[in-house]
């Protein structure tokens, strides 16, 4: 008999089969009372209501054909909504062993749900414990706790004064379960063998089993010195360039477009491991504006000095007189020139890259924007899926392409 | 597209804040609520030294859902003597409403031109034929004693009245 697994259960009587006792689920003790019939004999429930466990102060929460279960309110309450289910569950469960299984993990998977939304009060020891760790990692670093213990925040600080923010998240089952925590946000790499070297653990913080939220941090503070440099560099380009995409950059980041002014901008694609040297980068822009600039940036390749930041390199290679225009020397409006249709620099995630090709026009818009006026034109003309038509600015000719959707 | 249309409107509504002091035949241009910024009211004043001077002229701006696609839709809500303006609804017969608009053009500059429209008449296209007429046969005397007299009647001291 498979019973010895539910050791908090007595047998009461054989026949009918009775048990009571206590079902341990996720640390808690439910008290159940179940009854079930031998097969074939069909329902023997009320012969008992006398003497039997099940007429005290407990609940009936399950009354079928082949057997009877109740329980403290308790459970009556956990299982509320699911008696369907476990009222089937029982009439296939071929002896009582089968269908505490059942039981058991249906209560497993309704009280992980009920704590992963919170509404559930933590045992003592659960909060203690997290208390504990912030203890010894210092008050100081915590930025955020959450109402219930489920989540902290820890502020690092690099040795360029950034800030980042970890994320520590404590199981409903903590300690039994150990905590997660979210990786750190550091840029993607492709040379793994430069990292292992380096004794780096890739793909963020795996939290294994015993690695406490301190020595978690250490790990992460060693992360943060390996890409200071590269944020150092991202933080440069951020401050004194304007930075037309990302919007928002997050620290995994590595690309950057900086407005060039007249309607230019470039891409630069920073190493993150070697963040000073020459990265990939890509011009935008109207065509006879940039083709001077990309041949510039070619000729003088060998000005690249790896002591400088790689932003005073492309001021040099470009040989921009004054830098790139930045927050400091101009104005944002100037710069992100939004689209001379909607307005807006940013539409649906698009710039505005498609320009009005007449060197004392270059008005930009977005490609939506645009197709969709060129398309409302009657003199617009088609080809395949290029459309010819008059921007709306200068009347020249302009074309564009549908945008892809 | 409305809420593309409702962030252009938004910035329009800035310049046109911004650029008030700079356009002196424009008295008012601004939305009739602030929380539709699709429907808008201008007043034009009538140009010194000519048969409209002294008058307020109030418009009536309706902006479509897929504008600057589409023009707005604009027309007078004071009555105007003009060979280009229908007398009774107010409409405007102005090519940049019409098959010369480009979203290039913004209201501001829409009244602007519009307000140009009225010392430059255009009476090859009338929708007022008296008034038309009168200009075709070169009888400037006789259409600014005209214009003046409606101007008069209509735009001047209470003219806020349809």
């Amino acid at each position: 008999m498979a019973m010895h697994q539910f050791p908090l259960l007595v047998q009461w009587s054989s026949v009918p089969e009775i048990y009571h006792g206590f079902l341990s689920v996720m640390d808690r003790e439910l008290e159940v009372c179940i009854e079930m019939a031998s097969t074939g004999t069909g329902r023997t429930g009320q012969t008992l209501t006398k003497a039997g466990p099940r007429n005290t102060s407990r609940s009936s929460i399950l009354s079928g054909r082949v057997g009877f279960l109740s329980g403290s309110e308790e459970l009556k309450e956990i299982l509320s909504g699911q008696e369907t289910q476990l009222q089937q569950k029982m009439d296939e469960a071929k002896d009582m062993a089968s269908f505490l299984v059942e039981l058991v993990d249906t209560l497993e998977v309704t009280m992980s749900n009920r704590s992963a939304k919170g509404d559930k009060e933590k045992p003592l020891r659960y909060c203690t414990h997290i208390m504990e760790q912030l203890d010894a990692l210092g008050w100081d670093r915590v930025t955020l706790v959450d109402q219930d213990f489920s989540r902290v925040q820890i502020e690092l600080c690099d040795a360029s004064q950034r800030k980042h923010l970890i994320t520590a998240r404590f199981p409903p089952a903590y300690p039994t379960i150990p905590l997660t925590i979210a990786p750190l946000e550091i840029p993607e790499y492709e040379d793994d063998q430069l990292a292992s070297q380096r004794g780096l653990n890739v793909g963020g913080l795996s939290s294994k089993q015993g690695l406490a939220l301190e020595a978690a941090i250490r790990q992460a503070e060693g992360q943060l010195e390996i890409f200071r440099e590269f944020w150092d560099v991202m933080q440069d380009f951020d401050e004194r360039t304007w930075v037309i995409d990302p919007e928002k950059p997050t620290r995994a980041d590595k690309m950057r477009r900086c407005a060039l002014g007249n309607h230019c901008s470039i891409q630069v694609i920073v190493q993150p491991l070697s963040p000073r040297s020459m990265p990939d980068t890509k011009l935008f822009g109207p065509t006879a504006s940039i083709a001077p600039m990309r041949t510039k940036l070619y000729q003088n390749a060998g000005l690249w000095d790896i002591k400088k930041l790689p932003r005073e390199n492309l001021e040099v290679l470009l040989e921009l007189e004054g830098g790139f225009p930045s927050p400091i020397s101009t104005n944002k409006d100037d710069i992100n020139v939004g689209c001379g249709i909607c307005y807006s620099f940013r539409f649906e995630g698009q710039v505005p890259d498609q320009l009005c090709s007449h060197a004392k026009c270059q008005q930009p818009f977005h490609r939506v924007c645009l197709y969709e006026w060129l398309r409302s034109v009657p003199t617009t003309r088609q080809s395949f899926h290029t459309l010819f038509g008059s921007c709306p600015y200068c009347g020249e000719t302009i074309t564009t392409s549908a945008p892809k959707t | 597209m409305s809420s593309a249309v409702h962030r252009r409107m938004l910035k329009e509504y800035m310049a046109v804040q911004k650029n008030a002091a700079t356009r002196p035949h424009l008295e008012l241009l601004e939305p009739i609520q602030e929380d539709d910024l699709l429907h808008w009211q201008a007043i034009l004043l009538g140009t010194a030294d000519s048969a409209y001077e002294g008058g307020r002229f109030k418009l009536d701006i309706v902006i479509p859902t897929n504008y600057p696609i589409q023009s707005p839709t604009i027309r007078f809500v004071t009555k105007i003597c003009h060979p280009n303006v229908h007398f009774k609804t107010g409409e405007i017969c102005l090519d940049i409403l019409k098959s010369e608009w480009t979203p290039a053009w913004t209201l501001e500059s829409v009244c602007v031109a519009i307000s140009s429209l009225l010392t430059n008449p255009e009476p090859s296209s009338p929708l007022n034929c008296d008034a038309a007429n009168l200009l075709r046969c070169g009888d400037t005397a006789g259409y600014n004693s005209l214009v003046k007299m409606y101007t008069a009647l209509y735009a001047i001291g209470d003219s806020d009245e349809e």
